[in-house]
């Protein structure tokens, strides 16, 4: 299995050379080095081969992605990012005949990005657009791979900040084509000749972060960028390791650029003094938003210092959650922490879903996401009340247990740093009422330290730079490996109607990241109507997975390291479903040309959830309640108040009847 | 009073093996010892250096803190705190959003802020060494062995039984006191990069009270389908220990500015540890028993209530 690193020769050197203990100026010096490419510096560069065809994607357009068949315009699919393609055009019956139809070499290893789809029409093809970890945008021909053109972001010649290199998509709105820098700024490209249109400073509109002492290490626009009604939604990312530390999720006009609101991820009378300062906490995967009612749902990262719980005393509020926010003005609707006063790197890591639920015979609009501690949270989207948890979709170990103080006090706990899943999206289908998760069993051992911190610069959290993989990170320590332990990554299916895990398929290359091997989790899971679950892995292979059991019903190898999560999408005029993923340094697309004709009768919402048959009898009975009233996506689950939703409340009326008797 | 507390969240077990590091397990029964039994048991030793900390804090604060303000809020501390659990144990606390505990940290914030703007916590925090174990014990025996030191208990209805359980975990997790918390705010090297914005160690703590506190009503609501009757009964019971840490620690800033007799400079220094370590403790625990919770704190199998004192 293939990545792009000779692991072991380069550890040894940097053993040989005592480039462990030490800062390291060189990042090519680094083991965990991955090679992102050249960066530019100074001067944009485009290139323009040929000008992309096509019309201006509307707001209807945005709007309709989550039904739509041929078109992946958001990071996760649909405002909602369900992950879901409602392509039937797939199944497992023909599955056989999807083959590898092109391939684009970027030049850029480590690829996270999404591939972003615009449908075609006629004899104009569906154009795609991506970010390569060298904050370069490729527009190409979705179905042959051609390059339009390319716009490389150029950073500042005298930076005083260490690039980190991670874009995880581009957003598209009208003629535009929009994405983040890892230099806190936000660009918005014509989407036909890759010109730039504007670009805005976000750091321009923070003054919490202005006049703050740099380095900024790691401050960047990571996530994907999500348009909706005019506006940009994008969050931010802060950076573990830099001294620095409170992010901010942000809405620009789409038009202009010009910043509508910042809202800080560390509410500042929930943090002790001035600690909300270096809280981190970012909202640093992509947005999914509710157009029912106008909320944008965020995750939320962990605080400040990692490993040093210590000196951030209370909960530290708004971190490793979920926060809801009011699209049109970023006010806070409401937020959970689901590890609260985290000791242990549980970000909130996800990019959520929203979908419709019923409750106890009660719809619901709710938010679904599976954390990195190990369960899938279902959130009502109104009052973030938490409506179920399920069973762990990893294996936990000392979850949530005290960390000591000085690696001979550490402690083993599983689901490592890395988390049970990370930033992959993950998706659901309104066809099994399944949540399919990108997972893994890993674990880590864990110590804290009183003072210790990274010189500024070294290395980036949960890359293992000592000798024996282990970090030292913000405010403790962190040993990869386990002895005896092998970690192994899976696509696990949970029920969202009970909470229950319905299957978990191991997948059966797990590779670790360089000697870091708490990192194997797959890339992000995708669901289809046509009843299958397409997952990248570690070890580079794209899985077709069946929704119902989790068999491994077709397998391709991309040779290269799969962290992204797969599209799936029709081209109508070819006849053909394509499968596009980013795979170490390249986009790799596969093609089937298979009957679209079922498809294209089901472009509307309404239509495909009444049209799509039930195929077994082994579909959950939330198939059977199946509501209509979302936007699009079929209501999928069922009563999870068989979760035990309303426990307590019901106790308590249970108690008032026999108050009496309790009394006496 | 509630059911909920009627609970303490200390095993017959813990509560033997505190009596037995105290030094009174042959003297006093584990089941059903009062704090006025320890009162007369305990005795206190070694605690020349609790003497130093009290009349170091005495005599640096004198007439510094305004004690009727420090005294409105504890009374407004106690009012709220006694109307909490009732909350919780009505319903109402899960149909709609709540203040029960947000009211305790209300009243608790003026306290707070008065103490840091007047530098009662600065100078707390050098005057207090750092927690270990033996420290620890001398301070808790001292505490132990002062009616006075520990009568304020009863205005917060845990001056009986639930007062010897209150202070059982300084002694049974002195340990990891001193490895997860105490850091002496003089041993904190000036080029930490948190240096300029970390407030003294003993602020931390009651701050720390406080941002529980005010989180937990959101928390009941919205987390209630992970909640059952175990979880809340050791959480309030946590609640309990974090806020009576802060209302001790309050009794001793006012005794401190009134310039009172009412301690001597040994009582003094240990009411301080043992209220910064009693809000320490209780406020690591309260996310153990409320918020972390795994599979086996919701399995309705592990749900002890009834065999313990409910």
């Amino acid at each position: 299995m293939a990545t792009d690193n000779n692991d072991d020769e380069r550890l040894s050197a940097a053993i040989d050379r005592d480039l462990l203990g030490d800062e390291v100026d060189d990042p090519e010096e680094r083991m965990n080095f991955i090679d992102t490419g050249e960066n530019a510096f100074g001067e944009n560069v485009r290139q323009v081969t040929n000008e992309v065809p096509g019309e201006d994607v509307t707001d209807e357009m945005l709007q309709e992605d989550v039904n739509r068949t041929d078109s992946w315009l958001h990071f996760n699919k649909g405002h909602e990012q369900t992950g879901f393609s409602p392509s039937e055009a797939l199944t497992p019956e023909n599955i056989d005949q999807l083959e590898e139809a092109y391939r684009v070499d970027t030049g850029s290893g480590g690829l996270q990005t999404t591939t972003t789809i615009v449908p075609g029409d006629g004899d104009t093809p569906p154009v795609m657009y991506f970010i390569g970890s060298d904050t370069k945008v490729w527009a190409v021909n979705a179905r042959t791979g051609e390059e339009y053109w390319t716009f490389q972001w150029a950073y500042p010649e005298d930076a005083d900040y260490e690039i980190q290199p991670r874009f995880r998509g581009v957003s598209v709105y009208e003629d535009k084509v929009i994405f983040g820098t890892a230099n806190l700024h936000m660009v918005a490209l014509n989407r036909y000749t890759g010109e730039k249109e504007w670009e805005t400073d976000s750091m321009g509109s923070l003054p919490s972060l202005q006049n703050l002492p740099f380095p900024f290490i790691g401050y960047s626009h990571s996530g994907s960028s999500h348009v909706y009604d005019g506006t940009i939604y994008v969050g931010q990312v802060g950076g573990d390791n830099s001294l620095m530390g409170h992010t901010h999720a942000m809405a620009l006009n789409a038009d202009t650029g010009e910043v509508e609101w910042t809202t800080k991820f560390a509410p500042e009378d929930e943090w002790l003094g001035d600690l909300w300062k270096h809280a981190n906490s970012s909202p640093w995967n992509a947005a999914a938003i509710d157009p029912e009612s106008d909320t944008v749902i965020w995750n939320a990262g962990n605080p400040r210092p990692m490993l040093n719980p210590m000196v951030r005393p209370g909960p530290n509020q708004m971190s490793a959650g979920v926060v809801a926010l009011d699209a049109k003005t970023g006010e806070v609707k409401w937020n959970d922490q689901n590890s609260p006063q985290d000791h242990w790197d549980y970000d909130g890591q996800f990019c959520a879903s929203i979908v419709d639920v019923e409750i106890e015979g009660e719809e619901r609009r709710a938010v679904v996401y599976e954390h990195k501690n190990g369960w899938v949270y279902v959130y009502d989207i109104e009052d973030g009340q938490l409506l179920s948890r399920s069973e762990p979709y990893a294996k936990q170990k000392n979850i949530h247990s005290f960390i000591g103080k000085g690696e001979e006090n550490s402690t083993e706990v599983w689901p490592a740093a890395a988390g049970a899943s990370n930033y992959p999206a993950d998706g659901v289908s309104p066809r099994t009422g399944y949540r399919y998760s990108g997972s893994q069993d890993a674990g880590n051992i864990l110590w804290m330290e009183e003072f210790n911190y990274p010189e500024e610069g070294v290395g980036t959290p949960g890359m293992g730079t000592g000798p024996d993989g282990e970090d030292e990170i913000s405010g403790g320590g962190q040993q990869h490996t386990i002895e005896g332990e092998n970690y192994q990554a899976y696509v696990t299916a949970t029920d969202l109607s009970t909470g229950d895990q319905a299957w978990r398929t191991k997948l059966p290359d797990s590779e670790d990241l360089f000697n870091n091997s708490f990192v194997v989790y797959p890339g992000g899971t995708t669901p289809t109507a046509g009843g299958l679950v397409f997952s990248g892995s570690s070890g580079g292979h794209l899985y077709a997975l069946d929704d119902e059991n989790g068999d491994i019903l077709w397998e391709a190898d991309t040779g290269q390291r799969i962290t992204a999560t797969p599209s799936v999408w029709e081209d109508q005029a070819e006849g053909a479903v394509f499968v596009t993923v980013a795979a170490g340094n390249q986009i790799v697309g596969y093609r089937a040309d298979v009957d679209l004709s079922a498809t294209t009768e089901t472009q509307t919402a309404t239509e495909t959830e009444t049209d799509t048959p039930t195929e077994t009898d082994t579909a959950t009975e939330a198939t059977d309640t199946t509501s209509t009233s979302g936007p699009g996506f079929g209501a999928a689950a069922g009563a999870a108040g068989a979760a035990g939703a309303g426990y307590a409340a019901k106790k308590r009326a249970d108690d008032e009847d026999d108050e009496e008797t309790d009394e006496e | 009073m509630t059911n909920y507390e009627r609970h303490t969240a200390v095993t017959d077990e813990e509560r033997r093996e505190f009596l037995k590091v105290i030094g009174v397990a042959g003297a006093v029964g584990a089941s059903g010892v009062t704090l006025g039994e320890l009162n007369s048991t305990v005795e206190p030793s070694n605690v020349e250096a609790l003497s130093a900390v009290g009349a170091a804090v005495s005599e640096e604060m004198a007439g510094g803190v305004n004690p009727d303000l420090l005294a409105t809020q504890q009374a407004e501390l106690a009012t709220a705190l006694s109307a909490a659990p009732a909350a919780v144990e009505s319903g109402a606390a899960f149909r709609e959003p709540g203040s029960a505990f947000d009211d305790i940290a209300e009243a608790g914030w003026l306290t707070h802020d008065h103490l840091a703007e007047t530098g009662f916590f600065e100078t707390l925090s050098e005057e207090m060494p750092a927690f270990n174990p033996e420290r620890l014990t001398t301070s808790t025996q001292a505490f132990l062995g002062s009616s006075a030191a520990t009568a304020p208990l009863t205005d917060l209805d845990l001056g009986g039984t639930e007062g010897v359980d209150l202070v059982a975990p300084i002694i049974n997790q002195a340990e990891k006191l001193s490895h997860f918390h105490w850091i002496a705010s003089g041993d904190i090297p000036a080029e930490h990069q948190l240096a300029d914005v970390l407030p003294p160690i003993s602020q931390r703590a009651a701050g720390g009270v406080l941002l529980w506190l005010q989180n937990l009503d959101d928390h009941l609501y919205q987390d209630q389908v992970l909640l059952n009757e175990q979880i809340l009964a050791d959480g309030i019971w946590e609640v309990r220990g974090m806020t009576a840490g802060f209302y001790l620690m309050a009794e001793g800033a006012k005794a401190v500015s009134a310039d009172s007799d009412r301690f001597t400079d040994a009582e003094l220094g240990a009411l301080f540890a043992t209220s910064i370590a009693l809000q320490e403790v209780a406020q690591r625990m309260l996310p153990v028993h409320m918020h972390w919770l795994d599979e086996a704190a919701r399995d309705p199998g592990n749900v002890k209530i009834d065999s313990i004192s409910i």
